[in-house]
């Protein structure tokens, strides 16, 4: 966590104080940029303008000791607005991720083993880079909190933080993207020639 | 514990934030249901590839120039 002294410092206007803000925060706020885009020169952007943004609002931050989960918002509504912008893949439905249950509680449907060696780490990589190609079909609220809590490996509590929702909110919507994903990615594993 | 009920936990299960008992009547229902044990290795697998994707550090040139940025900005306050 970040000293708060330095944070109040920065906001008084002690401009070394907050280029210790950006050392603290620029690698998690470069990596949550290039997590959304994919694009290292808009992660740049981002991070560039997120700064930027951060220097000139610093005055309205309230909580001096939140002021990284401050800047991560910041990062993630920037990635989020260029995103938006850009045309996109279609969006999975979120309907029905959870799957279907019978009365008792039981699954209606089967759910097929995937055929991969989970210690083959060449195998991982390659997997890993296509999750991460299958999250851009993620609606944008889904595929945030996927970004933090799984990539970017936030706690429930700093991403509850970050996008201002509340704790069940973050995990009921991290538990439908993990399951969005894994659908996704059982989808291209199980059809011949599916992942490249 | 039920199919359904097992979906449900699948969060808390991988976070290790399910209490021990639960966790093992969880286990015994993967061990007992094909689906269900599929389901719980391949969600295990996603949130595990999941973390593998590539975290990438800020170029030099960047970090640089955020921060002139950012200098540029303070001094014409």
């Amino acid at each position: 966590m970040i000293d708060p002294s330095l944070v109040r410092l920065a906001r008084e206007g002690d401009v070394e104080a907050f280029m210790a803000l950006v050392g603290h925060c620029e690698t998690r706020a470069y990596r949550i940029a290039l997590a959304f885009t994919r694009n290292a020169e808009d992660a740049a952007d981002i991070l560039q303008d997120t700064m930027v943004s951060a220097l000139r609002q610093i005055a309205t931050l309230h909580d001096e000791a939140r002021a990284d989960a401050w800047i991560y918002r910041i990062a993630t509504n920037r990635s989020l607005m260029l995103l938006r912008s850009r045309r996109r893949r279609p969006e999975v439905s979120m309907d029905g991720v959870e799957g279907h249950f019978d009365s008792d509680g039981h699954r209606d449907g089967f759910v097929p083993a995937w055929p991969v060696d989970p210690e083959d780490e060449l195998e991982r990589r390659r997997l890993a880079a296509r999750i991460a190609e299958l999250s851009e079909r993620l609606p944008d609220s889904y595929r945030a909190i996927w970004t933090l809590a799984d990539v970017e490996q936030l706690t429930m509590e700093e991403i509850a933080g970050v996008l201002e929702l509340s704790i069940p909110n973050v995990k009921s919507r991290l538990h439908r993207a993990r399951l969005a994903l894994r659908q996704l990615l059982a989808g291209e594993l199980l059809t011949p020639g599916g992942v490249s | 514990m039920n199919c359904a009920e097992l979906s449900q936990l699948l969060l808390d299960y991988f976070d290790g934030a399910l209490p021990g008992l639960i966790a093992a009547e969880l286990r015994q229902h993967a061990a007992d249901c094909a689906c269900c044990r599929s389901l719980v290795e391949t969600y295990g697998l996603t949130v595990r590839l999941s973390a593998d994707v590539a975290q990438a550090e800020v170029p030099p040139g960047v970090a640089q120039r955020v921060r002139d940025a950012v200098r540029a900005l303070a001094e014409g306050q």
